[in-house]
């Protein structure tokens, strides 16, 4: 788990494992909790209701997103597998244990804070990029634009979701 | 272990700590015109909201276990010097309470008094439904007041109250006694009338009391006993009635107390607030499991008609 970590930060090439992703999950999990409690002031047991939300909800988020990128990257020419594609998207997730120290700089020196909060946004949407081509032999290019177009159905996809079962009803 | 574990298990180690310190130190300030409950950007806090609802006591340290429905003297004390060190520009007061002791009142003025001496921290009080006797005590410390026209206020006095039961137990055949140190010991005691003397002495502690709530209104407002004294004999004031007797200094809403202090404390553009005291939103989502029982509701109300408007009890 340790060495994912490092990899995946400091190395281009992210080594992971099955205990690197439960590993990811449960401290940013944690770490994503506490931010959410102290930004709506939550107690002790809203910090373990949010960490428990936020790791069983984030892994129905985790399929989907796999899902979605999977499928758009193999249209677009990607070679590789759902597996490898749900270790790039969780390899992702590891600089948000940053976001800890970010807010804590944010209190202090807020225009500084914002700044590294933007390079930080940055910094994960590069390391997912970079997972995506890793994962299917893509080129720079085809890999955001993967990406892109999964942002962009996930926004519209509730639409699809309310009118799948509307045509369903009203169409038959 | 290599290098590169150690540095990787710092690294969460560090931010998780860093995530629980940011948790222990409360949310970040809201915008005013957001909805309450809505969180923001981080930075630093313009106005420091403080709460005084219900009846100001000397209780025992709150926390997340607490069950205190009233205001925890210590607890405010703490928050108002937590809001001094993080330099806010303002302390706004939001006030209903009928009342408490007189140590935990004064407590908090003598706290709130200290700030406006030593800082340039201006202090606005906002008057909800009810500030009246120790609710207004704490109030007095504002460089400003602003009141509801239908607030109520004043009370300004203090009362120690005795009451006998002694007949009471002699019909159900109950005799009480006391063994005691010194004459006094049994003083307010309710199995017996109060004795000449003891009253001397409780009317000596009332007074003193009293003097202190005086002068304490006095140091904090501009009006001099002679005006204030004809207005403390523990009546009641609407807003209104105390904007013409000068307890308060203007009539308005909460909103226009945060307008009043973000113009004493020239704050441009909207002040960001931060709500020191209470601010728990998950309590609005998730009530607590006592109150879903029958009857809560009305206990809860019941507590709050209990509290006399008076400063000691």
């Amino acid at each position: 788990m340790l060495d994912s970590l490092y990899a995946t930060l400091f190395q281009s090439t992210p080594r992971f494992s099955a205990v690197a992703i439960w590993g990811a999950w449960l401290s940013v999990g944690a770490v994503l909790a506490f931010n959410a409690a102290a930004a709506l002031s939550l107690g002790s047991t809203g910090v373990l209701v949010l960490a428990i939300a936020f790791i069983l909800v984030g892994l129905i988020g985790w399929y989907w997103l796999s899902a979605s990128v999977d499928l758009l990257a193999r249209l677009l020419g990607g070679q590789g597998s759902g597996q490898s594609t749900m270790t790039a998207i969780a390899q992702s997730l590891w600089p948000l244990l940053l976001s800890a120290p970010v807010i804590t700089i944010k209190g202090w020196l807020p225009s500084l804070g914002e700044l590294l909060s933007l390079l930080l946004t940055l910094w994960i949407l590069f390391i997912l990029i970079r997972g995506i081509r890793q994962a299917h032999n893509l080129g720079w290019g085809k890999a955001v634009l993967c990406f892109v177009l999964t942002i962009a159905l996930a926004v519209v996809a509730p639409l699809g979701m309310v009118m799948w079962p509307f045509m369903l009803i009203f169409g038959t | 272990m290599r290098l590169e574990r150690i540095f990787a298990l710092i690294l969460v180690i560090a931010c998780l700590i860093t995530a629980v310190g940011n948790w222990l130190d409360q949310s970040p300030p809201q915008r005013v015109r957001d909805n309450a409950t809505a969180p923001t950007s981080s930075g630093r806090a313009d106005i420091a909201l403080l709460e005084v609802y219900g009846s100001i006591a000397d209780n025992l340290a709150g926390g997340p276990l607490s069950n205190s429905s009233g205001t925890n003297a210590n607890d405010l004390i703490r928050k108002i010097q937590r809001a001094r060190e993080d330099n806010v520009k303002a302390i706004l007061l939001a006030i209903n309470s009928p009342g408490g002791t007189a140590a935990a009142s004064q407590a908090i003025y003598d706290e709130l008094m200290r700030v406006r001496n030593e800082t340039k921290i201006k202090i606005v009080a906002s008057l909800g439904d009810v500030a009246a006797s120790g609710g207004y005590f704490v109030a007095s410390a504002a460089h400003h007041i602003v009141a509801n026209p239908a607030s109520i206020t004043g009370s300004i006095g203090v009362i120690v109250r005795t009451q006998n039961v002694s007949s009471l137990l002699s019909k159900l055949g109950v005799e009480s006694g006391t063994i005691q140190s010194g004459e006094y010991k049994d003083i307010l005691s309710p199995f017996r009338d109060t004795k000449p003397a003891e009253e001397a002495i409780l009317q000596g502690v009332v007074q003193d009391s009293y003097q202190q709530f005086l002068n304490s209104i006095v140091a904090g407002r501009n009006i001099s006993l002679e005006q204030l004294k004809p207005l403390a004999d523990g009546r009641i004031f609407t807003g209104s009635q105390a904007l013409a007797a000068n307890l308060v200094d203007s009539l308005g809403n909460y909103h226009k107390a945060v307008d009043k202090t973000a113009e004493l404390a020239n704050i441009k553009g909207e002040p960001r607030l931060r709500n020191y005291t209470s601010g728990n939103v998950w309590e609005s989502f998730f009530p607590k499991f006592e109150s879903l029982l029958p009857g809560y509701q009305q206990i809860q109300q019941a507590r709050w008609y209990k509290i006399p408007l008076t400063l000691m009890q």
